[in-house]
């Protein structure tokens, strides 16, 4: 009896264990008609990160319906849920790749797990457009270009530069104290440009400390990078430690700027530590501020309710990458071919692309490293607790 | 502390089965109230298990316990001990990082009239409750002779002491029947007496009602009233020692084993 | 530097001390490890979190509150998740087991009613620092050292002063002799996890304050795990001393080593000490039950 219970008992948290962590699955939408094309996606549409996932494939409805509307050439979309999760996001490219038989994977802000496919990519041939941050999605080693991988926005090469050359031209701080993840790309990829930038340029890097993924305590490296006296702390990391980070450092008697990238742009941000972040700056692709970017927020708005983050606006420049690339080649013509033409004929048109005019920037992405060597960003501030655009802003 | 008459206790028909084993098969037993019974018999006769099904470790799969009449069978660990029934362990168990004191003051706990939320909020009468707890274990460790020990740890003391401090810890809960099994076991000569002493005089302050299990058959023969032997389960004779040790089913049973106690 | 650095070590000291000691208890009175203590202690800042949002309570019934609710959950996983198997006498392999189920499910739990986002609590403490010469000193750190010194003082009160403390370590030391002596061991151990959980509760609400709230909150079970085992596992003073001596050491390294190298040197000191003295700074050797 009691064997019995125990065994039941076992099985009923098992069984739901199962059914809590099984939910979230997503296939892709009905096939249309005959002349089509598959297009794959990959979003973080649960998980820590959902917000930008959810964003990124809402707009990417809106702009295959709007495409759907206006051409014979159907485009026929298959969404993977990889939870922000480097292993899911292997699993799911697969599928894509193999199962759904995509010409083309929508990849995803997320540097890791870009790292984590770009490989795969290579060897079932099948091209990348991505919104990542990190350089290594395309060039994972100096020598080294991944064929079938391309960025369409700015790598962390562009926003370390671009937040160094603001820094030192235009907020006229020339002592900055650096902390971030040592084993997030996310944060290295940025922290060097910058750094190189800014000691090329005059600048002084005061103290340069690390900390692991899982820290929720920095306040000993701050006090010591507090320490060296500088007029402003860079924090190239994720909203949650860039919170916890500005908040010590705030107890610690620091009352410099933070500064900082993509890491950055999060309400959640401002609700954990609105007033320490006060007076902050950042780079980000884009600002909704910015006129350029009203008509998507209206369309994406209307249609979902809420705002959009930023991620809408890029998975939009991938996809002007795309569409420049089917008319290139002629959307009939593409969709007569085998998949693997498709596949080898998009990558070559990618590598190609010319200032083609994307919702934020002048795309041209450069064939040696597959993204863009230049883009100007905007430069955002924190004030009264909000974020306050206050100019777009290009690095020679 | 004393009680005018002893303890009825028996038990009737225990029987417990360990797999296909056997282990205590139909043993009844009536302790003499407020004397000394004896249960002797083999390794692995049954004698230990009869003291765990009393006291409540193992369930009996037949049988009752009762004491002054009331049924105990079935019942937890803690009840059996609350309704008065107090034991030692044949391989001692003591609480091996607490000083003697606190050894015998956690035999207390069941009398003790607070609980966590008077921790919190009622500090005098914890100070006073304790205070008592205090005097009622000092005078258990007067009764055994161990008040000099009483802040030592109970992993430090000598064997012989342990033992009693066992004994000690069981008389601290004012119990209506001791059990002690195998009291004498690992003790030399000297000490052996030194317990003899010991019983007897528990036995004549308190009146208590006392179950033994021993091997040593020189203690056996100056405590007890009365005997039961035990074999593979079974009480094989009943009386006194002389009658016990010369029953013919006894005498089988250990001349067919080729062992000799005594 | 060198006090700030002190005074550093010793707040994120006192958060390991606080969730190994939690921890510690159970294992000195089990001798099994409860997985599980770590999503406790994220109940804990999510019951803050619910009723600080709910009732804007100030900080001294928040804690209360979580402290009440994180034991009452603590006390239900004992019940469900481990009493069944404790009781049948089987190995405590498969209580590792179960407590490691129960961790996962109360996460999963935590995230289908709150979701995977971060959470900030309202602002309970105010900013203004409580001395800023010679060292900087955070209000909240301040109270949070004061709750943490208040509460295991009054564990130690409840453990060495008190019947229930006593039953408490005589089932540590031997359960069966424990229940002969009237002790009523289930009750003993539904009161170690209660208090075990208020522990937890009260771990939960500084570290949602200090760190914001999160479903792998509890994830930091594991500086309190090394902590335990720096100590002694099994030794509430150890556990205290083991957190205190790990949040210094800690800061230590970053400040007068490399902060890159310092997450390695701290598993290669445990692992030292493990080698060196097994047993921790105050642990007791662990001796069979006959
Ligand atoms: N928990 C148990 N599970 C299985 N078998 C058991 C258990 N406890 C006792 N036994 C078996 O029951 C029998 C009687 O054991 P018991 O300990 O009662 O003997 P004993 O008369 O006290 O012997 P000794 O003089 O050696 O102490 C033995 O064969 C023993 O192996
Ligand atoms: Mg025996």
């Amino acid at each position: 009896m009691k064997r019995k219970r125990l065994i039941f008992v076992t099985l009923m948290l098992l069984v739901s264990m199962l059914f809590l962590t099984a939910c979230g699955q997503t296939a892709g939408q009905g096939q249309g008609g005959a002349k089509s094309i598959t297009i794959g996606e990959l979003a973080d549409l649960t998980g820590p990160t959902a917000v930008w996932g959810q964003a990124q494939d809402n707009e990417l409805k809106i702009l295959v319906d709007k495409w759907n509307a206006e051409n014979q050439v159907k485009l026929n979309h298959k969404v993977y849920d990889y939870k922000a999760n480097t292993q899911e996001a292997v699993s799911s490219f697969n599928k894509l790749a193999d199962q759904e038989k995509v010409a083309v994977v929508f990849g995803t802000n997320n540097s890791n797990a870009n790292l984590a496919f770009g490989p795969l990519a290579e060897a079932k041939k099948v091209p990348v457009l991505s919104h990542a941050i990190d350089p290594h999605s395309t060039t994972p080693a100096a020598d080294k270009l991944n064929q079938y991988s391309f960025l369409t926005v700015a790598s962390n090469i562009i926003q370390g530069k671009t937040m160094a050359a603001y820094t030192l031209d235009k907020l006229n701080l020339k002592k900055v104290g650096v902390l971030y993840d040592q084993g997030n790309s996310f944060a290295t990829t940025m922290e060097q440009p910058f750094e190189e930038y800014f000691t090329g340029h005059g600048g002084t890097i005061t103290a340069k400390e690390v900390f692991t993924s899982n820290d929720v305590d920095y306040s000993s490296q701050l006090t010591k990078i507090i320490s060296t006296n500088p007029d402003a702390i860079l924090l190239p990391n994720y909203y949650k430690q860039i919170a916890l980070a500005a908040q010590q450092a705030r107890k610690l008697g620091f009352k410099g700027v933070f500064l900082g990238h993509t890491g950055w742009p999060s309400q959640a941000l401002l609700e954990m530590a609105g007033k320490d972040v006060e007076g902050s700056y950042f780079v980000n692709y884009g600002s909704f501020e910015d006129p350029q970017l009203q008509n998507l927020q209206k369309e994406y708005t209307d249609k979902y309710k809420k705002a959009p983050e930023i991620n809408a606006a890029m998975i939009g420049e991938s996809f002007a990458v795309f569409t420049d690339a089917v008319k290139k080649i002629g959307a009939d013509k593409l969709a007569a071919m085998s998949l693997e033409q498709q596949r080898q004929a998009l990558r070559d048109a990618f590598e190609k692309t010319r200032n083609v005019q994307g919702v934020m920037n002048n795309i041209t992405i450069d064939p040696k490293t597959h993204r863009p060597e230049t883009a100007k960003m905007a430069i955002i501030t924190i004030k009264d607790a909000k974020f306050k655009f206050v100019e777009t802003y290009q690095v020679k | 502390m004393s009680q005018a008459t002893g303890a009825r206790f028996e038990f009737h028909n225990l029987t417990k089965v360990f797999g296909g084993l056997v282990a205590v098969n139909d043993v009844t037993v009536e302790a003499v109230a407020g004397g000394i019974t004896g249960i002797i018999g083999s390794n692995g006769a049954g004698k230990s298990t009869v003291f765990n099904l009393i006291s409540g470790f193992y369930k009996p799969d037949a049988g009752q316990v009762l004491l002054e009449g009331q049924d105990l069978t079935g019942r937890q660990p803690h009840e059996i001990a609350a309704a008065g029934v107090g034991r030692t362990f044949q391989n001692i168990r003591l609480f091996q990082g607490m000083s003697v004191l606190d050894n015998v003051r956690t035999a207390l706990h069941r009398s003790l009239d607070y609980n966590v939320f008077h921790a919190l909020l009622r500090l005098p009468k914890i100070r006073s409750e304790e205070k008592r707890a205090e005097e009622a274990a000092l005078e258990a460790l007067e009764l055994v002779g161990m008040l000099e020990a009483k802040e030592l740890t109970g992993s430090s003391l000598p064997y012989g002491l342990q033992r009693r401090l066992e004994i000690a810890r069981a008389l601290a809960m004012k119990p209506k029947i001791l059990l002690l099994d195998e009291p004498a076991a690992g003790l030399n000569p000297g000490e052996v007496a030194d317990l003899v002493n010991l019983i007897r005089s528990i036995n004549a302050k308190l009146g208590l009602t006392i179950l033994v299990i021993e091997h040593h058959m020189d203690l056996v023969a100056s405590l007890c009233q009365k005997v039961f032997a035990m074999n593979f389960g079974q009480v094989i004779a009943g009386g006194t020692l002389a009658e016990v040790q010369n029953d013919p089913a006894v005498l089988e049973a250990y001349l067919g084993k080729g062992a000799s106690h005594a | 530097m060198f006090w700030q650095q002190v005074f550093n070590g010793l707040s994120a000291g006192g958060i390991y001390a606080l969730i190994a000691v939690g921890f510690s208890l159970i294992y000195s009175i089990m001798r099994y490890i409860n997985l599980a203590h770590g999503s406790l202690i994220m109940i804990g800042a999510y019951i803050g979190y619910a009723v600080v949002t709910a009732t804007n309570f100030p900080l001294i019934p928040a804690l209360l509150a979580a402290a009440a609710g994180t034991a009452i959950v603590s006390v239900i996983v004992e019940r469900l998740a481990f009493r069944p198997i404790r009781v049948r006498g089987v190995s405590t392999l498969y209580i590792l087991v179960s407590s490691m189920v129960v961790s996962i499910l109360l996460q999963n739990l935590v995230m289908v009613i709150f979701g995977p986002s971060f959470r900030t609590l309202p602002q309970l403490v105010s900013d203004v620092p409580v001395v800023t010469h010679p060292i900087n000193i955070a209000r909240l750190d301040f109270y949070m050292m004061i709750v943490v010194v208040l509460s295991l003082v009054s564990l130690n009160f409840v453990l060495y002063r008190t019947k229930a403390g006593r039953a408490m370590r005589a089932v540590s030391f031997n359960p069966k002799a424990a229940a002969l002596m009237g002790v009523n061991t289930d009750r003993v151990v539904s009161l170690a996890f209660a208090l075990a959980g208020a522990l937890a509760g009260i771990a939960g609400i500084f570290l949602g304050i200090k760190y914001s709230v999160y479903p792998q909150l509890g994830e930091l079970i594991l500086k309190g795990f090394v902590a335990s085992v720096f100590g002694g596992l099994g030794s509430v003073a150890g556990a205290v001393v083991g957190g205190l001596a790990l949040g210094v050491i800690e800061v230590f390294l970053i400040a007068y080593g490399s902060s890159s190298f310092s997450p390695v040197m701290i598993y290669a000191l445990l692992v030292l000490i493990l080698l060196l003295r097994p047993r921790g700074i105050l642990g007791r050797i662990v001796e069979d039950k006959v």
